[in-house]
Parts: C-alpha cells; sequence; structure tokens
C-alpha cells in the first residue's frame, strides 16, 4: 500500500487519559479516508498529533514519508480542525488573505475563487463575528484547500452546514480527490454522510482502531445471511446464539462458506427454507457493532 | 519563511483597528493636543500679565523654535511610561492573538515554531517605532502651531552632529520599547491570554521600577553592572544621558547598551523556548 500516513503503535495521554491508545494505521495515498468514532475515541487527537500542535506520548507516525511535525510536510497539508475560529474583526476574504500570506502565498492564492467555491461570496466583506456555525466551516474548508495541498485533513467538515450545503461540500471534496489528486481524510460523526463520500474508512474506539477497509469491505465482513424459514423457533434452537429474530427472518452470523451446510441441515430437520440470502451491514451497523464495548478511555495510563 | 510569520502579524494587526489607536496613536495624539492647549493656555494668561512679564520669562516666551534642539530634547526621554504602558497593548495583541481567536491549529502547519513565535517578536519591534516617530511628529507640529500662534520665528538647527544624536536616541529609545513589548510576549505565551500579557508586563515594569529605586537608596550606583542588567529602565536612562552628554562614560554606555540587549535576547528565547513545549490544542 502506498501509504500517505503510517501510524505505529501511537499512544497521547492527557493526565490519566489515554485518549490514543497503541493505534496503528496505514492511509493510503489518493481518495478520500474517513475516521468515524464515538466522542473521546481519539480522532481530534490523533490529527492534533499529525498537524504537529501537540506531541505524542509515545509512537511512531510518518506523513507523505517525513515524521511527524516536519514543516516542509506540515506546509503540504490543509487542514480544519473542529469548527475553526477566526479574528472577529477581520472578513472572510481578510481572513483568507492572512492565512494565505502566513503560508507564504498571497499572491499564488486565488482568493475569490475559494470564495466563490464555498459559497461566500456574497459574505466576503462582512466581519466574521457575525457569522453562522455553517458559514465558518465553509470559510474553514476554503483556507483548508486554498494553498492547494497534497493532503486535506478536515474534521467534522459539514458539521452546522444544511443539507444543500452538505451535498456541495461533497462534490467539492470529490472534485479535488478525482481531478487533482488529493488525498482527504474526513472524520465525522454522519455516518450516511461518510459512506457517500468515503472510499474507506477506518473505526476508532477508545483509541485504538476497532476496524478498517473500504466500505464494501466493512459491510460485507458484518454481511448476515437473511433466511425466510418456518418454523422460525426451530431455526433459532439449531442456530443458537448466532441468530438474531429481525420480523419474520432470522438475521444469523456465520461464515460464507457454511451456507450450504446450514440450509441442508435445516432442510434434513424438516425446515422448510423459503429464502436464504446474504445481505452487507450499513455504516450506521457496523459503527455501532465496532463500537459497542463499554469505554476505556478513561483508565488510567500506568503503561506509559 | 520568517517574512512570511511577520508579514501575516503585521497584516492581521493592521486590521485590528481598536488595537492600532489605542497602542499607537492615543499617546502621541493625546499628549501633542494637551500640550499645544496647554501651551496657549500658558501664553494667553502671559498675554493678559497687566504689568509685563520679567525679562527672563519674555525671552523664554519670544525665543524662536529650534525644530533640531526640540526634536533631541523630545528624543532623549521618547520611551516615557505613558507610551510604554499604552503601546504594551499593541504587543499583548500580537502575542496573545492566536490563543485569543484559537487560530494556532490554522496556522502552526505553515510555518516551524520558531518562526512563528520570532515572527511575533519582529512584528513588535516593527510597530514599536510608529509610536515613536508619531509622538516625535504630533510634538513638533504642535510646536510649529504654537509657534505659528505665538509670531515666534521657526529656526530648523539641525547639522549633522546633532540629527546624529537624534537618531540614536530614537534608536535607543526604540530598544527601549522592544524590550517592554517583549516582556508582554513573554507573558502572553506562558499565560496563553491577552489580559495576562498585558498585565504582567504592566506589573513586572512598575514592580522593577519600584525595586531599582529602593537598591538605588540602598546604595546601587547606576552605572555599575547589576544595575544595568538588573533594570532595563535603568539602562535606558543611562544610555540617553550619555547621548545628551551627561555625566556618563563611553564605556558605561555600552554596558548599559548590552543591559538592553539581553533584556531583549532574553524574553525571545525564554517565548521561543515556552512555545516550543506547548500544546497548541489548548488555545
Amino acid at each position: 500500500m502506498n501509504a500517505v500516513i503510517s501510524i505505529d503503535n501511537l499512544t497521547k495521554t492527557f493526565g490519566e487519559v489515554r485518549a490514543l491508545n497503541g493505534l496503528s494505521l496505514e492511509i493510503p495515498k489518493g481518495g478520500v479516508y474517513g475516521i468515524l468514532g464515538p466522542n473521546g475515541a481519539g480522532k481530534s487527537t490523533l490529527f492534533r498529533v499529525l498537524l504537529g500542535l501537540i506531541e505524542p506520548t509515545t509512537g511512531h507516525a510518518e506523513v507523505m514519508g517525513y515524521p511527524i511535525g516536519h514543516t516542509p510536510t506540515l506546509r503540504q497539508i490543509g487542514s480544519m480542525i473542529e469548527t475553526p475560529r477566526y479574528p472577529a474583526f477581520m472578513s472572510a476574504r481578510e481572513c483568507l488573505l492572512w492565512l494565505a500570506t502566513a503560508h507564504g502565498q498571497a499572491r499564488e492564492v486565488d482568493i475569490d475563487y475559494w470564495l466563490d467555491r464555498v459559497g461566500l461570496t456574497e459574505a466576503a466583506h462582512r466581519k466574521v463575528r457575525g457569522y453562522s456555525v455553517g458559514m465558518m466551516q465553509r470559510l474553514g474548508i476554503a483556507a483548508a484547500l486554498m494553498t492547494r495541498p497534497d493532503l486535506v485533513i478536515l474534521d467534522e467538515p459539514t458539521s452546522g452546514m444544511d443539507p444543500p450545503g452538505i451535498v456541495e461540500i461533497r462534490g467539492l471534496i470529490r472534485d479535488l480527490v478525482e481531478t487533482d489528486g488529493v488525498t482527504v481524510i474526513v472524520a465525522s460523526h454522519q455516518l450516511l454522510e461518510v459512506q457517500r463520500m468515503c472510499d474507506r474508512v477506518a473505526i476508532l474506539n477508545r483509541g485504538r482502531l476497532a476496524a478498517e477497509g473500504s466500505v464494501a469491505e466493512l459491510s460485507q465482513s458484518s454481511a448476515h445471511l437473511r433466511l425466510t424459514a418456518s418454523p422460525l423457533a426451530k431455526v433459532m434452537d439449531i442456530v443458537g446464539e448466532a441468530g438474531e429474530i429481525s420480523g419474520d427472518t432470522i438475521l444469523v452470523n456465520i461464515r460464507r462458506e457454511d451456507t450450504a451446510g446450514l440450509i441442508r441441515h435445516l432442510v434434513m430437520e424438516g425446515i422448510d427454507v423459503m429464502e436464504a440470502q446474504w445481505v452487507g451491514a450499513d455504516l450506521e451497523a457496523i459503527f455501532i457493532a465496532e463500537t459497542r464495548a463499554p469505554s476505556q478511555v478513561q483508565e488510567p495510563a500506568h503503561a506509559v | 519563511m520568517l517574512f512570511d510569520a511577520i508579514r501575516a502579524e503585521l497584516l492581521r494587526f493592521s486590521r485590528h483597528t481598536q488595537a492600532w489607536l489605542w497602542a499607537l496613536l492615543v499617546i502621541p495624539v493625546g499628549t501633542a493636543i494637551v500640550g499645544l492647549f496647554f501651551r496657549q493656555f500658558l501664553y494667553g494668561q502671559l498675554q493678559k500679565a497687566e504689568a509685563g512679564l520679567p525679562p527672563r520669562i519674555e525671552e523664554i516666551a519670544n525665543a524662536p523654535l529650534g525644530i533640531g534642539a526640540f526634536l533631541v530634547d523630545q528624543a532623549s526621554q521618547l520611551a516615557g511610561i505613558n507610551l510604554l504602558a499604552f503601546f504594551l497593548i499593541g504587543a499583548a495583541t500580537i502575542a496573545a492573538a492566536d490563543y485569543r481567536w484559537e487560530t494556532w491549529r490554522l496556522i502552526r502547519p505553515s510555518n516551524s515554531r520558531m518562526n512563528l513565535m520570532l515572527g511575533k517578536a519582529l512584528a513588535i519591534a516593527a510597530i514599536a517605532i510608529i509610536p515613536l516617530l508619531l509622538f516625535l511628529l504630533c510634538e513638533l507640529l504642535g510646536q510649529v502651531i504654537s509657534a505659528s500662534i505665538e509670531h515666534r520665528p521657526i529656526v530648523l538647527g539641525m547639522d549633522a552632529k546633532l540629527s546624529g544624536t537624534f537618531i540614536t536616541m530614537v534608536l535607543t529609545s526604540w530598544l527601549r520599547v522592544v524590550q517592554v513589548g517583549l516582556l508582554a510576549l513573554v507573558a502572553a505565551t506562558a499565560t496563553r491570554s491577552l489580559f495576562g500579557g498585558f498585565v504582567i508586563a504592566i506589573a513586572f515594569g512598575f514592580g522593577t521600577f519600584i525595586v531599582e529605586r529602593m537598591f538605588l537608596d540602598f546604595g546601587w550606583k547606576p552605572e555599575e553592572w547589576r544595575t544595568l542588567l538588573l533594570f532595563p529602565s535603568a539602562a535606558y536612562q543611562v544610555v540617553q544621558t550619555f547621548l545628551a552628554h551627561g555625566p556618563v562614560t563611553p564605556a558605561t554606555a555600552g554596558k548599559a547598551i548590552i543591559g538592553l540587549l539581553l533584556w531583549i535576547a532574553g524574553p525571545t528565547a525564554l517565548t521561543v523556548w515556552l512555545f516550543q513545549r506547548q500544546d497548541l490544542s489548548k488555545e
């Protein structure tokens, strides 16, 4: 795998709170990569470490082949961590000019183009103190993208946006990936949005990697065999804890290669099997399954 | 990349109308206006004097305005306490801006931590010259207006030697303003707060002033190393006295300049050291 980010056994503790707990992960170059996890799973902490805002407690990570904190590499990253804030006395246009200046690209960046891309042209000269959360998000996205970075890290990019805005930003991100070859890493709680936008996802839980793969792979790996059969009680007796009644059907959690054997066994037991179908889980089901275990984020970090 | 950091700081500060109004404009313009009105009040009182003026007072009141001498006189006490206190507003605004607005996470990936902090220090140094020059300009303007009203002649009176003295005095005052501004930088970085940066720098300045007076009363001499190294205000006064041809030797003036420079280098190094270790997710 041609990794844009390689994370090896990364740990970050805040006092007794272990936000990252031996996280290992490889994020491939190109495409949109989703980072999912419940609150406190370590998503924002991971981003902060990758952006050199905080030092990891232990472990190692590389961004584009260089250790984290390497300034020339950081300059190739566009980022937005949570809802960004800006000096209230500046307009959106001034904020972007200021950030482009800080980046040494005041002349190169086409600020009007980016304001237009995120739908802020009309509000460009208004002071940002009057901006809504959604407008701040749009400005943050423009700031993250305007320097044409190779890697973009967006933490909850569509938080606070209305549905048309979400669709617009999704289109913008996909467009960047497909036309400019940019790698985009997105953390979000909006699972449907991640499912639509991302090529691959990682699910974090308690600072660790719970699951990783393409949305299709994860869906398949969490797939169930849906049986329409009669009598259901007799099927449940046979499949035991692997089965779960769902309406008129039973969802059976078995290996795909055991399908024929199970159906043969059910028929031999006198059960009428009307239909058997493998169904993939959606991202929400996978997310809930992978993060169901009780949180250990608050555990003391004696090992560090 | 250091220049990018400086430019970005200056750009943001230039948009902060209130900060530059209070930090750079209020004292120069206010002092000049008050001075002008005060002088005109005195002039009116003297005009009303029935018995005529004593010859010495008359001579002073009607003396021509020598621009060169006036500027040197003003430059010798340029970094006054009011100017320093108000300048701290601007210095603290630059120093604490990214904590105040939670913008470290936006600009940190653009530059190294050292450049970002040196950018703030140099931006403070850059704006420090503004109130000084503005102060001189406003005072001069006030004097020219007064002289015109009072029908006094105006002469330039600025030769090369006087120009040299004037420029050196302004530069020394600039060092003093920068030195005080950098106290705000270190305090704002340590406290992550604009208020902390301002209040601690003010308290430090006031505290060292009191302690300096105490130590001088206890027998410390203004020209001693320990005085010049411990108290930047004393070092500033010694250099200005030397430039005004007062009773200070060149060696003592040199020591005083070293003292001032150390008070600039020390807080800068301390700030960079602190900032290199800071968790920038807690803004």
